[in-house]
Order: C-alpha cells, then structure tokens, then sequence
C-alpha cells in the first residue's frame, strides 16, 4: 500500500466520519423534533379523551331529553335493524299497538302489518335500501294485539353503519280519521261529478242556460243554452261582465244579494230581466251557486237561468182573463140578484140549481124552499092555467110565454117567461136558464092607458064640437048683424042715422075679429090644427094677397110691392091655408102700423134640397118700428106695440107666430124705431112635378075673406 | 437535492472507477459540503450539476449519457430499497402511474422539503403511454434512465421516443410503446 493509497483511504475516512456525524446530527435533531410532536401528541390524545368523555356526557344528556320528547309525542318512533327487528321504540307505540315495550322489542316490524300488505311492505323496504333514496313514506294498516287494524303513515330514514348493514328510524302516525276523511272526500268526490254529469244532462235537456263567473262577474263560461239565451256567441261572452247582461236595477241588486250569499257559501234564486243581444227583455229565472276550488274556497258563481218570459206571458193572459171572468162573474151574479127579473137555473133534468132574490120575492118562497125542486113543480103549483108549460119539452129554447100565476098568498101575477139552454166546454147540454119577467104591473098599466086614452079622444071630440058649434053659433048672429047693418045703409037715413050706423059697423067688424082670434087661439091651444099637404100655386096666392090688400094700401096711400125670385118653383105641395094665413097676418099688421111709405112682400129662394125648396118669406114695412125691449115679447099673447087693445086682440103675431110652429118654422122679426120692420120665415115646400091644373079653391077661400082676414076651417 | 443523490453518485463513480475518481472528483470541485454527504441531508442542487460537468469532463463522457447511467444505477437502489412499491405490479405502466400521485405522495411525507418533478401521463392502452416529465432542474436524462430500466425491470420489450417540449429541457415529452 502507498502512501497516497493510505491518504486516500484517509480522506475517504475522514468524509465518511464527518457524514456520519452530519447524519447523526441531523437524526438527533430528527429524534428530539419526534420527541417533542411525540409529547404533544400525547398532550392532544389526553384532552382528546376529557373532551370525548364531556361530548358523551353531553349526549347521554341530550338522548335523555330526546327520549322523553321521543316518548311524549303523539308519533311512533322507532329504530329497526337491517333485517326491520324492532331494536327502540318509544311509548306511544305501546299504546298504537297495544304491545308492550318488551313485547315489540322482540317483534319484527313486518308482523305488525296486515297480513294481506305484508309483502308489498317487505318489498318497499327492501327496494329502499338498495336505493339511493334516504327517505321513504308508506301508508299501511297495523293489525295491533286486541286485533284492531290501523292506518298508519310511516316515514322510514336510514343510516349506514360501519359494517355495511343499515339501521332504520322510522316516525309512525296513525292517519286512520285522514284515511277515512279521503275515503269519504273520494266517495262524495265520485258521487259529486256523477251527479254533476246527471245534473248538466238534465240542464241540457230542459234548456237551462248555464253561465259560470269569477269573484269579479266576469264570464269563465258558458253553455249552449244560454248562448241562444242571451243571443251572444261564446266568444263574445266570456270575460264579459255578466251584470251588463242584465237590466241596470236588477244588477246592482243581484250582486249585493250576491255579494252576502257568497259570503255565506249558499244558493240563492233570483227572478230579473236580461236583455239579449237584440235589446230584447227577457224574464229569467237565475240559480246562483257559489264555486269553490279544491280547498274549498270560492272562486265564483255558476248560474242556472231558466227562461220564464213566455211562460210569465201566458201567465199574465191567464190572469187576465181569470179577471175579466171573475168581474164578468160578479158583474153577472149582481146584475142577476138586484134585476128585476126572476131567474132560475135548472139542470137537464129541471130540477132548480140557482134561483135570485127577485124570482123568491115573486113566488113569495124562501131559496131554500124551491132549490132542489123540479121547475114543473115550483111553478106548476102556482100556475092556474099552465098547459104551456107541461106541453114545451125542457131541452128547447122557449120565447116569451106569457103566463098567469098565483103566488103562495093568492096573488095574482102576469109573468113572461124564457127559458134557453146552456152548454159545458163540450157543448153539451148543462142545464136551463129561465128568465120570468113579472108583467103584472104593466098589464094595470096598460088598462089604465086605454081608459086614458078613450077619455082623452072624447075630451078632444067634445072640444072639437065645442068650437065648431062656437064659430057657427057665434057667427050666425054676428052675420045677421053684419048684414042687416048693410041693408040699413041702403036704406034712407039722417047723417045722424048715418054717423051710428059707422059706428055699429065698425064695432061689428071689430067684434068679429077679436072672435076670430079667439077662436083660431082656442083651436091651436087645442092642438087640433092638421097640417095638410096639397099641390098649389105660389104666384096665385100671392097674387091674390097683393089685389086683396093693394085697396087698403091705396086708401092708406101706401105703395104695396110683391117680388118673388125666378127661382122660386110656382108649383109646390104644402099648407096653403096656413102660409096664406100667416101671410094675411104679417101684411095685415104691416098695413096697421105704417102711415106712410110702402109695404113690400117679398120670396128669396133660400136652397134647393131633392125636390123640395127652402123659401124665404119676408114682409117688410116702412112703420113706426118696434122698440128692442118688446121685440122679445112681441110674440106674447096679448102683447101689442102700443100696448093697446084699441086695434086688435093682440093675439095676431102670437098665432102668426104658432101657426109657423105648425109648419116647422120660425118667424123673425128685425127693427129699428121710425125706420120700420121686418118680419121673415122659411118654409120648406115640395115641388109638384106632377102637371096639375090651377086648383082654384085657394082663389076661393081667399075670396071668401072678411075684412081680409082668413079664418081657419076644420 | 436529497442527499441519497449525492451518496448514489459516489457509489455508482466508486463502483466503476474505483474511489480515487471519487477523491479526484470531490477535489476537483469547489463544494458547498466538501464533498460530505449523507442520504438524510438535503444539499444544493448546484453542487450535483458541478459534480456530473466535472466528472463529464474528467470522463469524457457526455452529460446525458452520464444521466443517462446514474438513472438506471438509482433504479436498482430503488428497487432494492423499496421493494413494496413495484412487488403489487406486473405491468411498467401500472407502476409508473402510481408514480406521481402515489410515491411522490409518500417521499413528500417523509421529507417535506424534496423538490420532486412531476409528471402526467396519457395511457392509450396497455401497449403505448406518453408521460410528460416537467421539472425546473431539467433532469430528463435521468428519468430517461430510469424509465428505461423500469421497463427492463417489468421484462417488456419496449421503445422509448424522448421529444423536447420546451426547449430548455424543463418539459419533455415520452413516448413508451411496448411490443
């Protein structure tokens, strides 16, 4: 070995020695550092255990606290094992099955189950701990020791434990009252919507309009029938609000009504007028019902609307009509009672149904007495001749017979009897009305008139006789006067002679005429003055009236006018005596009371009428005229311009006056003081179609006047 | 560095060339420990990389061939050492995926201050991985080294393609095909 071999080795000893120290320094440094982590450790593992054996005690605590809520609450609690043994439960599981706590611990949480759900249990659980799930809810029934079966809903969670298996808690309730409750909600739920389907059928069927609306009155649905109801399409109804559907008042009170029913849950039925699409009303009769959702709170309404209008129309007639018959009714029934006419209401066989008051007063019976009783019978008894009766068969109509009866005091009474048949609906024969009208007075009365009547015509005839023997016996004397006063003037006299022979004459002339008056006053005060109708001429009349009276007018110096209008038919039919007499009158006065000036007769034609013509007559004068306080008067009897009986009777213009009245006319009189009067009539006249000859006799009445003065004859 | 690098590189240079190489060695560079060493230390990095550029250059051996070598003689230590960590497995690349989230796992426990590199790996079948390497001291050669006797170790017939992913060397990628 050399030395560098021997240095080498050195230096590589040298290294190795100074690495060993290194190492061991640093494993000294690793060893101490160990040491300390090691005391540390320990340190740590020593709190380590106080504080494990704090946290049990905690634990016991809190197991303690839950133990007692575990078995104070109304739940099951209970832990199973991997294989569902029962390993706690708390107390109330005691008393869901009626196992003891000793018993249960032995049990399987499987045999507490109803046997037939035994097995899908099982599997349940079975499946949940394969599962990822931690949490399972079963609804089962429990059979317990007193054999009484349960429903139960357990909620199950599960822990693993370290061995793989898993432990179970599970929280039982019993939900018996729940499950009942859902059965029952099933069944009625069931029950509901088959009825609801029945229901809607029997709506659809009897054409019922249903509407369904929310808390707002906005339409959410509706049905067929209520469409064609409202007139309005689906579309346009729903989300409309309902109220507008209806008449303004009737809204505003179904939603108050509506508004309280609501409230209360319950139904309601309302009567109100809609107005459909074409503004027509319509009488609708309306079911509300509140909605409800599946809790049970109300969403709305649904309204069944039955539509009424016609049948209130036909209703309204109907009671229209029921009140026109029940008036009529009482109206009949009163007019029945108070007139006086018997009725009696008989049925087919003639026995009496109804009798009024008046036909009891007739016969002098009670009602009771004759109701029930054959016709025949009630009026046979009374009747002295009744052959009419029994021989008239009782379903004909009989007319006004007349017949004779004696009422129970022995009265005798005239009655006129009608009897006509009544029908029922089918026309058949119900009965007979009767009507007995009770104559008797009227039988007195129409005695009496006969009496009356023949003492009136020879009352009449005797007066007739009177006044005819009157104007001849007056006038045959007066007529010698007359005459013989004439043939004293033609005898030789002194101018005194002369002088009382004017005056005689004069006197004579006067009496005549107030006899006449008198007379024709007495005649048509009498009303015996007959209107005769004969064909005349109207020129020769008045021609002749004019030749009569121009003699006096020219002693008078009073120029007499006639004038007759072209028009005025000659040839008519009428009263020429009377016209002629009126006409005498008038011109007769005309003359007296005008000294100077004229006197005009004067016929307009006022209208022609068929074949007859409407004339005007005037007189006018140029007299002294008549004051406007007797004009009123002036047609009075005895009532004279002058108030004199000087001149006359006065009586002149009072028959002119009745005379006109006679024919149908009316004389008017216009004056003024000094200026004169005017006196004038129409007269209505047929026209003579038929040619005829001039009847002369007018000429010779005329003619045959005294003193111009025409007197009537009969 | 961990100090059983350092004591591996003696053994290895003593076991080829006998101590005085050792002794030339230590002499020849300017150490932080004066060549002292010991497996439980932990030593700077730079005194590793002198250590393989003198020895290169005293050799006239290349740096990565070096590596290269120093690679395989760490595995047989390994494999000596800690036997329990390739015993479980049959197949390299069983073995080689545990390396990162396993044993570098363990060695972090035991020696907290290590700097180990890391490693990911895309394993298309039992036939073909590709690990890539990614470490700061740029030490592929050595992994090279070790992955190379690794798979000798497990009796694959195998192929190694070595590719810079960076070209520094700090990240690099393998591709391992096994026949």
């Amino acid at each position: 070995m050399t030395v560098q071999d021997i240095k080498l080795l050195e230096r590589k000893f040298q290294r190795e020695k100074a690495a060993r120290k290194k190492a061991e320094e640093i494993l000294e440094k690793k060893s101490l550092e160990l040491y300390e982590t090691n005391k540390e450790l320990q340190y740590l593992n020593n709190t380590l255990k106080e504080a494990i054996e704090e946290k049990n005690e905690e634990l016991n605590e809190t197991q303690t606290k839950l133990q007692e809520i575990a078995d104070t609450v109304e739940d099951t609690l209970f832990n199973m094992d991997h294989y569902g043994n029962i390993i706690y439960t708390n107390r109330y599981a005691t008393h869901l099955t009626g196992y003891s706590y000793d018993e249960l611990l032995k049990m399987n949480c499987i045999e507490l189950i109803e046997p037939s759900m035994q097995t899908t249990m099982a599997e349940k659980l079975i499946e949940f701990t394969k599962s990822d799930d931690n949490f399972l809810y079963l609804e089962f029934q429990i059979v317990g020791k007193n054999k009484e079966t349960t429903w139960i809903g357990q909620k199950t969670t599960k822990t693993k434990l370290p061995n793989g298996q898993y432990k179970y808690n599970a929280i039982a309730r019993d939900i018996s009252q729940q499950v009942e409750d859902r059965e029952r909600l099933l069944k009625a739920k069931t029950l509901l919507n088959e009825n609801e389907r029945k229901y809607r059928e029997i709506i659809t069927n009897l054409s019922l309009g249903i509407c369904e609306v929310d808390l707002n009155y906005n339409i959410t649905s509706v049905d067929k029938n209520f469409c064609s109801l409202t007139e309005y399409s689906r579309e346009e109804l729903m989300g409309k609000h309902a109220v507008k559907l209806l008449t303004d008042g009737a809204g505003r009170s179904i939603i108050e009504q509506e508004r309280k029913k609501r409230k209360k849950g319950v139904s309601s039925i309302y009567t109100v007028e809609i107005i459909s699409k074409s503004k027509s009303k319509k009488t609708v009769i309306i079911s509300g019902t509140p909605k409800f959702d599946e809790n049970g709170d109300i969403i709305g309404s649904i309204g069944v609307h039955f539509d009424i209008t016609d049948r209130i129309r036909d209703k309204q007639q109907i009671a229209n009509i029921q009140d026109e018959l029940h008036i009529f009714k009482l109206k009949y029934e009163s007019i029945l009672q108070r007139m006086q006419l018997g009725v009696i209401e008989t049925s087919t066989e003639g026995i009496i149904m109804k009798a009024n008051e008046y036909i009891c007063q007739l016969l002098e019976y009670d009602l009771s007495d004759i109701l029930d009783k054959s016709i025949t019978t009630v009026l046979g008894e009374n009747l002295k001749d009744n052959h009419h009766l029994s021989e008239v068969p009782l379903d004909q109509q009989i007319d006004n017979i007349e017949l004779k009866i004696e009422t129970t005091s022995g009265k005798n009474k005239n009655v006129v009897m009608s009897m006509a048949p009544f029908y029922d609906a089918e026309l058949n024969t119900k009965g007979h009305i009767s009507v007995l009208h009770d104559i008797s007075d009227l039988k007195k009365l129409q005695t009496n008139l006969k009496e009356a009547k023949l003492i009136a015509e020879s009352a009449q005839k005797a007066q007739k006789q009177f006044l005819a023997n009157m104007s001849h016996e007056m006038r045959t004397p007066l007529n010698a006067i007359v005459g013989m006063s004439h043939l004293l003037k033609d005898t030789t006299l002194n101018t005194e002679q002369t002088e009382l022979l004017e005056v005689l004459s004069s006197s004579t002339s006067i009496l005549y005429s107030l006899i006449s008056d008198i007379l024709d006053m007495s005649k048509i005060e009498a009303g015996i003055i007959e209107v005769q109708s004969k064909p005349f001429l109207l020129k020769k009349l008045l021609d002749n009236l004019y030749k009569t009276f121009s003699i006096r007018c020219k002693e008078k110096d009073l120029n007499l006018k006639l004038e007759i209008s072209p028009l005025v038919h000659d040839s008519l039919i009428g009263d020429e005596l009377l016209l002629n007499q009126v006409l005498i009158n008038l011109i007769n006065n005309a003359i007296k009371f005008t000294d100077s000036g004229s006197v005009e007769i004067k016929v307009d034609l006022v209208k022609n009428i068929n074949d007859t013509q409407i004339l005007q007559f005037f007189v006018i004068d140029t007299g002294c005229g008549i004051e406007e306080s007797i004009q009123e008067n002036i047609f009075e009897p005895f009532q004279q311009k002058n108030n004199t009986l000087s001149t006359g009777t006065g009586l002149g213009l009072t028959i002119t006056k009745r005379l006109l009245e006679i024919l149908d006319s009316e004389i008017t009189l216009t004056s003024k003081i000094g200026q004169g009067s005017t006196f004038s009539f129409e007269i209505q006249l047929a026209q003579d179609t038929t040619t005829t000859d001039v009847n002369d006799h007018v000429d010779d009445n005329i003619s045959q006047q005294f003193d111009n003065k025409y007197h009537l004859h009969f | 560095m961990k100090g059983i690098v350092f004591t591996e590189f003696f053994e290895m240079v003593e076991e080829a060339h006998g101590y005085e190489t050792v002794d030339k060695l230590i002499a020849s560079c300017n150490l932080s420990t004066d060549g002292i060493y010991t497996s439980v230390g932990t030593y700077p990095s730079s005194d590793m990389f002198e250590l393989v550029q003198k020895l290169s250059d005293q050799s006239s051996t290349s740096i990565p061939d070096l590596l290269f070598a120093f690679g395989g003689h760490l595995f047989h230590t390994f494999t000596q050492k800690y036997q329990s960590f390739f015993q479980d497995h049959t197949h390299a690349f069983d073995f080689l995926v545990t390396l990162h989230d396993h044993i570098h796992v363990e060695v972090k426990k035991l020696y907290p201050d290590a700097e180990l590199p890391s490693f990911a790996y895309q394993r298309t079948d039992n036939h073909s991985m590709e690990m890539t390497y990614s470490s700061e001291r740029k030490m592929s050669d050595l992994a090279h080294g070790l992955l190379h006797h690794c798979l000798g170790y497990y009796d694959h017939r195998f192929s190694i393609e070595k590719e810079n992913i960076v070209e520094d060397g700090s990240v690099v990628l393998f591709k391992i095909s096994i026949v």
